[in-house]
């Protein structure tokens, strides 16, 4: 079937099988290689994008089902090489340490930032709950964005 | 870009799943939905008869001619775990790849599967050549006899444990132009390489292998598996490029869990708290075949039986046995975690049981000067580290908190040394270590050491990911090595880059940048005393929700030798902590009563999601510089080892119940 | 890496288009949200011929309150992370509030529908449990007619439900319930695994007196959610002995020792559930 998805701002058509998962045409089809597969189950975030500004798994979702959609996916969250806020913080407190979480915290640091009213360390680390880091223990992650809120907060 | 992971953030990633090639075959394994069966047939795919090869490797150990079983690639006449290689399957179609392996019909006739360490005792061998279960028996220390006053013992188990990184292994495979170029994720370019060409019988000059960054391994990442192996032969054999990513579910069955121990300790003192003597037996269950590392995993847990104690008499029976499970490889602290939770857990006993303060106990037993075990470990004296640790956290105060408290060492496996080659170019500083980095954030620590010796600064220096062309020669990332072996490969390999620009009358950085020069360095390192960092964990339990004991706090006061990089420290210290408090609560690798893993997500082993979090206090301490030039010592793996017996004590504290086996077991967690 | 069998798409966007359709295959898969969907579709646990996505019939995706009968209707298209915004002020509403954003995370809230969470028949569903507790109708359609089946006998068996090939979940109807205190209260585990114990009650209490009492429960513990029948108890003082029925009512489910806990384990979960359910609605 043809299916045509909006993500980033750019329409991607192609001709595939109904079966194929979002986050499989995010990859294979736009090329976007920044989404990641860690679990298959949508128990780990790896695959987080932003769905009509909602966060949500790609891994649990058929590319067809994600047509006449707003998709961003974490390419979509910087503009050129820039960095946004909460990727900023992030990178500065070199909160990552494998990379390959980097989808799941930069949506949903993003998103929280854009939704929370009162952004806290527990009410992060609460938001936070769907996205698995096995290398970090979690802490740093929280203050780059609790930190990341505050700076935008004060601007 | 100076900063390693802003690529990440912009998704310029180079995973292993994100590289392609034109006309790339898709692999999928069939695997044995049996955990011990004769295989009567298999019709369709690659079988053990197009494959016939085993793996004559491993990862991380050196030592050779032990008399174990090793795996095949695929499955010969016998399954013997569930989710073992008997078949592959192939297309250019990822998805059609996927529903080939439907296609595959396999039929077996059923056996008992013998799933733990007392079945493996008592059950008959699962390898039929074998006159029973047990892979190899060590003796560590020497027998003893002692009159004492207090003689307590206990049985203590740790349940299985997953890596679980968070990107599964994957490799991809291409053999063109009579050479085979692999871009795999791993701890370590070297290993796979050796694996690879050993069991290929290829000559090292046709292979080479390239590091795809590496979203974590804890140690599933360093061993050569079937599924590399059947990838490369695909690739020859088609001579096109061939993918294989591991699914989660995959990573499951048949990724090498680790921990899996289990001891029957009796220990000896008087009823002042010296501790005369430790002796028992431990046994590991390594799974249905065995390597080099799990085979020898009773006596390097035996090795380091005492923790930091001072403790004179030391006698240990160690078995590794076969089960119908998995093979056993290293996770994260690999040995050192158990026995430090063995240890403790009698340090534990003993304390109530002559009625004192835990900390006192352990302050008792600790060498005054320099000590050399019954095991042949060698320790430096360190009661004045733990002294100071236990005033800096605040021990009076989380005395009130019943909370736990662990003394523990880490031993970095150093064995093997390490390289490191440092390339000018184009302006930059190009750095390779023999050791991958997959999360340790080791540019961090090449940079400072080359801005300390050269002084370039630090967005002038790239570490790039490990390869086997740019530098032949190397060990790779496991045991906390690092810090200590590529800390000092780089180190020296800095010191004779200066060395030649100097001849050459560079004398700043400036000028060296401009420069093309290059200098590579290599060394084998012993562990020496000096290299053991001391750790000091402390943890406090709470009841959440009125139902669950959960751990609300840690505190680590942990030695690192002089910190390379205090960031990357910190980082791998609270990762550790929650693994380790994780492994106490939850998280496991268990079977069913057919030998198929329980978990059917990565949710469901247990996994430390945010939530789980507890409050960490970290300190990084400097007790004493170890013997290399930059004095760093390593952390890896340290909070796998202080936290689970600190957790394991606070959870006591707080439900009144002796914890003596991880996870929790049921009547404990409610 | 999991992959769903082969199968057709199709979009329908109205409940005429949906009739139509859904014929037209032997076996359809209807998905809304399908975060679950997909995942048992990649597990190849299903394997339908033909997907059916409704998730663009907007008349689903409506909350309608009938002011004569004071009824809410949720539609089955609503997204579950939307319910805290929508529902309207009252205690049976509140109710479900609490249980929706329980549910996974943010990112399946906002993407798991209302008809996703009734109809799959998991123990581990949140809604259904609230629903049960506050006297909810399944409100079913079918090319001919519509229906109203009450939640507690919505499942035949875990996993499976009453709807028959051709009828459609429209969403979930109850009556508004003012001046009562609600508890949800729930047990896992492992976080995003199965729930053992899932408890929902509410209690409308006038001074020491009891004028209404009702609970729910489910979780792998117990199965689909049951109405727990405590109704008989009339004051506040009469705690201990809503507690001992409930612990007479444990100890009659066939229950056995499995990955989700022993018995004694489970036990003391659901008890330490309801027991902290009943304090916390008669305010004791």
């Amino acid at each position: 079937m043809k299916v045509k998805l909006n993500i980033n701002g750019k329409d991607y058509e192609s001709e595939i099988e109904p079966r194929m998962l979002l986050v499989d045409f995010i990859r294979d089809v736009a090329g976007l290689k920044g989404t990641h597969v860690g679990c298959e189950t949508g128990s780990c975030g790896a695959c987080m994008v932003l769905l009509d500004g909602m966060p949500a798994k790609s891994c649990l979702m058929l590319a067809a089902q994600a047509q006449g959609k707003k998709i961003v996916t974490i390419e979509g969250l910087s503009a050129g090489d820039k960095l946004n806020s909460v990727q900023r913080s992030l990178s500065e407190r070199k909160a990552l340490q494998c990379g390959f979480c980097a989808a799941g915290f930069s949506i949903m640091g993003t998103w929280i930032l854009e939704n929370e009213r009162e952004i806290d360390y527990e009410r992060v680390k609460a938001d936070l709950a769907g996205v698995v880091c096995r290398c970090s223990g979690y802490e740093q992650v929280i203050d780059s964005i609790v930190e990341a809120a505050k700076n935008e907060r004060k601007n | 870009m100076s900063e390693r992971t802003e690529k990440f953030f912009l998704g310029k990633g180079r995973f292993v799943d994100d590289i392609t090639f034109p006309d790339m075959l898709y692999l999928e394994i069939v695997r044995s939905t049996q955990a011990h069966a004769r295989i009567l047939s298999v019709k369709g795919g690659l079988t053990a008869n197009d494959l016939p090869l085993n793996l004559t490797s491993t990862g991380e150990s050196y030592r050779r001619g032990r008399d174990y079983e090793v795996e095949p690639v695929l499955a010969k006449e016998k399954a013997l775990y569930y989710g073992q290689p008997v078949s592959a399957v192939y297309d250019r179609d990822r998805y059609k790849a996927k529903d080939l392996v439907e296609t595959v019909e396999i039929s077996y006739d059923e056996l008992k599967p013998v799933l733990s360490i007392e079945e493996s005792l008592n059950s008959a061998p699962i390898h039929e050549s074998r006159k029973d279960n047990v892979v190899s028996k060590f003796e560590i220390g020497k027998r003893f006899s002692l009159d004492s006053v207090v003689k307590l013992s206990d049985q203590l188990y740790i349940e299985r444990v997953l890596p679980n990184p968070l990107e599964t292994r994957g490799i991809v495979a291409y053999y063109n132009s009579g050479k085979l170029n692999v871009w795999i994720s791993t701890q370590s370019v070297y290993s796979i390489k050796n694996g690879l060409t050993r069991i290929l019988g290829l000559d090292p000059s046709d292979i080479n292998v390239y590091q795809a960054d590496t979203g974590g391994a804890f140690g599933s990442k360093s061993a050569v598996y079937p599924e590399y192996v059947i990838a490369c032969y695909l690739s020859m054999k088609t001579k096109q490029p061939v993918k294989w990513i591991e699914s989660r579910d995959e990573h499951i069955s048949s990724t090498r869990p680790g921990r899996g121990a289990k001891a029957e300790l009796q220990i000896y003192g008087d009823r002042e708290g010296r501790i005369k003597g430790i002796e028992g037996k431990i046994y590991v269950d390594v799974g249905a075949y065995a390597d080099d590392l799990s085979s020898t995993s009773p006596s390097w847990i035996g090795y380091q039986i005492t923790g930091p104690y001072s403790i004179e008499n030391v006698f240990i029976e160690g078995y590794s046995v076969y089960t119908n499970k998995a093979p056993l490889g290293p996770y994260r602290g690999a040995g050192r975690p158990e026995a430090a939770f063995f240890i403790e857990r009698m340090m534990d006993m003993y304390a109530d049981h002559i009625g004192i303060d835990p900390v006192e106990l352990r302050l008792k037993n600790l060498p005054e000067k320099a000590f050399e075990s019954p095991t042949g470990l060698k320790l430096l004296p360190s009661k004045v580290f733990f002294e100071d640790g236990i005033k800096k956290i605040g021990y009076s105060e989380l005395k009130k908190k019943n909370a736990g408290i662990s003394f523990g060492i880490l031993l970095p496996a150093v064995f093997g040394g390490e390289s490191a080659k440092i390339k000018v170019e184009n302006g930059i500083i190009k750095v390779w270590l023999g050791g991958n980095a997959h999360w340790q954030r080791h540019e961090l620590f090449a940079k400072r050491i080359l801005k300390e010796i050269l002084g370039i600064p630090e967005d002038k220096v790239f570490l790039m990911n490990g390869d086997t062309i740019e530098l032949q020669k190397g060990i790779g990332t496991w045991g906390s090595r690092s810090a200590i072996t590529a800390g000092n490969a780089l180190y020296k390999a800095a010191l004779l880059l200066k060395e030649k620009a100097q001849k050459m009358n560079i004398n700043d950085p400036e000028n060296l940048l401009k420069s093309d020069l290059s200098s590579e360095y290599y060394e084998n390192m012993q562990l020496d005393p000096t290299m053991i960092s001391f750790l000091l964990t402390a943890a406090v339990a709470e009841i959440q929700d009125s139902i669950k004991p959960v751990i609300k706090e840690v505190w680590a006061y942990y030695d690192v030798g002089e910190p390379l990089s205090e960031e990357a420290v910190y980082g791998q210290i609270t990762g550790g902590l929650l693994m380790g408090v994780q492994e106490v609560l939850s998280e496991a690798l268990k079977y069913d009563s057919k030998g198929k893993p329980i978990p059917e997500t990565l949710a469901a082993t247990g996994i430390a999601y945010s939530i789980n979090a507890p409050k960490y206090h970290v300190q990084i301490a400097t007790f004493g510089r170890s013997n290399t030039p930059h004095g760093a010592k390593g952390v890896g793996e340290a909070g796998t080892v202080g936290a689970p017996p600190a957790a394991a004590r606070a959870i006591e504290n707080l439900l009144g119940k002796r914890v003596n086996r991880l996870p929790l077991d049921f009547d404990l967690l409610a | 890496m999991k992959v769903p069998p082969v199968f057709e798409y199709v979009r329908v966007d109205s409940l005429n288009g949906f009739y139509k359709n859904v014929n037209q295959y032997s076996f359809p898969l209807i998905i809304s949200g399908g975060t679950v969907a997909v995942l048992m579709l990649k597990n190849r646990v299903i394997r339908p011929d033909a997907v059916i996505d409704i998730s663009g019939i907007e008349d689903l995706n409506v909350l309608n309150i009938d002011k004569e009968k004071d009824e809410v209707f949720m539609g089955s298209n609503i997204k579950l992370y939307r319910l805290k915004s929508l529902l309207p002020d009252d205690s049976a509403s509140e109710l479900v509030i609490k249980s929706a954003s329980t549910v996974g995370d943010i990112a399946i809230r906002s993407v798991g529908s209302v008809g996703g969470n009734v109809c799959l028949g998991d123990p581990g569903n949140d809604l259904p449990v609230a629903l049960t507790a506050i006297g909810a109708y399944a409100v079913v359609g079918s090319q001919e007619s519509i229906r109203r089946v009450p939640v507690s006998d919505f499942y035949v068996k875990p996993f499976k439900n009453v709807l028959k090939k051709g009828e459609i979940l429209l969403g979930v109807s109850y009556k508004r319930l003012y001046g009562y205190r609600t508890s949800y209260k729930k047990h896992f585990l492992n976080f995003l695994d199965h729930y053992v114990g899932i408890v929902a009650a509410l209690a409308k209490v006038e001074g020491k007196s009891i004028k209404d009492l009702r609970m729910a429960a489910a979780g792998e513990a117990i199965g689909t959610p049951v109405k727990i029948d405590i109704s008989e108890f009339s004051s506040v003082d009469d705690a201990v002995s809503i507690k001992k029925k409930l612990i007479d009512y444990l100890n009659s489910l066939p229950m056995h020792d499995d990955r989700f806990g022993t018995i004694k384990f489970k036990k003391k979960i659901l008890s330490a559930l309801m027991f902290q359910a009943i304090d916390e609605v008669l305010g004791s």
